[in-house]
């Protein structure tokens, strides 16, 4: 019974019927035979699929109708003919015309049919839809233009890709990475894992915070943003991150914070305004340093000036807390071991308020409103009295 | 009325508590809160954010303006520090565990309108505050 099948399938197999089955069970490629002129000799199903044509339509018929007619103006057609006899074959890709007008990314294989003395009796078409394929190596010029890096990571942490910008960022080709734990490439491995698992988690992470090493070392600051991509059936396989180098960024908000740490220190000047009278006025915020330079430049000028009072001005303080209250008050006292006093002057009603609040007693410090109600206190302490010019005195 | 205004920012160095209080202060004022609250939100912020810093090294200061039958403005401040040991003890004037005033979270209080503070020792803390903006 075996035996009989087989035979009988052999010599189905041997057959040219078998051969044209074959041709015709090949879906996915069109396989046609063109003459030398390159006309249409043979079509097969796949063709049809392809190609839209019929057989019995497109026999006889020149092979440039697949193609537009601005590549027929071009001479593409007769120029592909003429290189695959050259060659011996010729591959390519490139739009092709469907029967209704519509187009896709092809893929051919052209090679000249001999006969048995060499001559040339015409050629064998194979052509493929390349359109996914084409589509597939956008998507991947795409993300491989992109100046971010970008990487895949499967569940269990492992890379699955990266395009060129990783690779560079990391100092390690493709091939290097692909199957390594995404973590060791972080200054922060532990944190780089907490990152992915989060995004596992909960589907995203924006603007998480990594270093990446440089195989020589260099540190990249960058904020990887994630999500989670799926298959067909929805089932998470895996993370994609992208990451945006900071280091300008840090390096610019490094600057603006040494900037304003610049003004924050800018000296406070402490002026004599009278003799025996010194004012301060204090600008923006009071942290301990700045306190710890004013104060040393406040005793010092007191001493240098012999003066028994000082005029410490907060009207361009913004806010009082109780440690910058703190600050003033041990200036305060620290001037008052020196044997001189302090008035405390621009003393805005907000910043009044809020200092009965927080429970700041003040109830020892002379204050007031103004730096000019503040002087004349001064002169009163220095026993100094402010006289109009008399009318007399004019001209002398 | 329908201002809303929301914001984050890490507390980690000195500097932060300058920049804490100036993101409070533009929020405060786009609420459309007067001078003197201003002036008291901007403290309160400047205290917690300075025992944030102080005591627990880093945390966050979160803020958002409410919209609710009441309008205000509630600032959260969250760190992973030490905590404190007994908050009671601590609303009360006097107490510091630093070389501080101990005047900070009994003065926030009397600052603001509302005020909690949630503790763990060895967990860090999270304090909520808020104030409402009188018509």
């Amino acid at each position: 019974m075996t035996t009989q099948n087989y035979d009988k399938s052999r010599s189905i197999l041997g057959s040219d019927e078998s051969f044209r089955l074959l041709v015709d069970s090949v879906a996915d490629y069109a396989i046609i035979m063109l003459d030398t002129k390159g006309q249409v000799a043979s079509w097969n199903a796949g063709a049809e699929k392809n190609l839209g044509y019929r057989q019995n339509e497109i026999i006889g018929r020149h092979f440039s109708c697949f193609y537009s007619s601005e590549s027929v103006n071009e001479g593409l057609p007769e120029k592909t003919l003429k290189l695959a006899t050259e060659n011996g074959r010729y591959e390519y890709e490139g739009w092709r015309k469907r029967q209704d007008g519509s187009r896709f990314w092809a893929n051919t294989l052209l090679s000249p049919m001999l006969d048995s003395q060499g001559t040339l009796i015409g050629f064998a078409e194979i052509t493929r839809d390349f359109s996914e394929r084409k589509n597939a190596d956008y998507a991947r010029s795409l993300i491989e233009a992109s100046l971010d890096p970008l990487v895949t990571i499967a569940p269990d942490g492992k890379i699955t890709d990266v395009n060129a910008a990783t690779e560079s960022i990391t100092g390690r080709s493709r091939i290097e990475l692909i199957g390594t734990d995404f973590c060791d490439y972080f200054t922060d491995p532990e944190k780089a894992r907490n990152g992915y698992q989060q995004v596992f988690r909960e589907s995203m992470v924006r603007d998480y915070p990594l270093e990446l090493r440089h195989a020589n070392g260099r540190v990249t600051s960058v904020l990887y943003n994630a999500s989670v991509y799926k298959d067909e059936d929805g089932a998470v396989v895996g993370v994609f991150a992208a990451a945006r180098d900071i280091t300008e960024r840090k390096l610019s908000e490094e600057r603006i914070k040494q900037q304003s740490r610049e003004i924050l220190e800018l000296s406070t000047p402490v002026m004599q305004v009278w003799q025996g009278v010194v004012a301060v006025p204090l600008i923006g915020c009071l942290d301990s340093q700045r306190t710890q330079q004013f104060m040393e430049r406040l005793l010092d000028r007191i001493v240098e000036t012999n003066s028994p009072v000082a005029l410490v001005d907060i009207m361009g303080v913004p806010t009082i807390d109780t440690q910058t209250a703190q600050h003033l008050i041990e200036t305060i006292t620290a001037v008052r071991l020196l044997g001189a006093q302090v008035v405390l002057t621009g003393v805005r009603p907000a910043i009044a308020q809020t200092l009965v609040h927080l429970g700041i007693d003040l109830s020892g410090i002379t204050t007031r409103s103004s730096m000019a109600a503040g002087l004349l206190v001064a002169l009163d302490l220095l026993k100094l009295q402010v006289v109009k010019k008399s009318e007399n005195h004019r001209g002398d | 009325m329908n201002t809303l205004c929301q914001g984050e920012m890490p507390i980690d160095t000195e500097n932060d508590i300058v920049m804490a209080r100036k993101s409070v202060r533009e929020a405060a004022v786009t609420l459309g809160f007067g001078v003197t609250d201003v002036t008291r939100i901007v403290t309160a912020a400047s205290e917690l954010t300075r025992n944030i810093y102080v005591y627990a090294g880093s945390g966050i200061m979160r803020w958002h303006s409410i919209n609710d039958s009441n309008v205000g403005l509630e600032l959260v401040f969250e760190d992973k520090g030490p905590g404190i040991i007994d908050v009671k003890l601590a609303m009360e004037p006097g107490y510091s565990t630093g070389k501080g005033l101990g005047m900070g979270l009994p003065g926030t209080k009397r600052l603001m309108d509302e005020m909690d503070v949630l503790s763990e020792i060895g967990k860090g803390t999270t304090i909520r505050i808020r104030k409402w903006l009188r018509q």
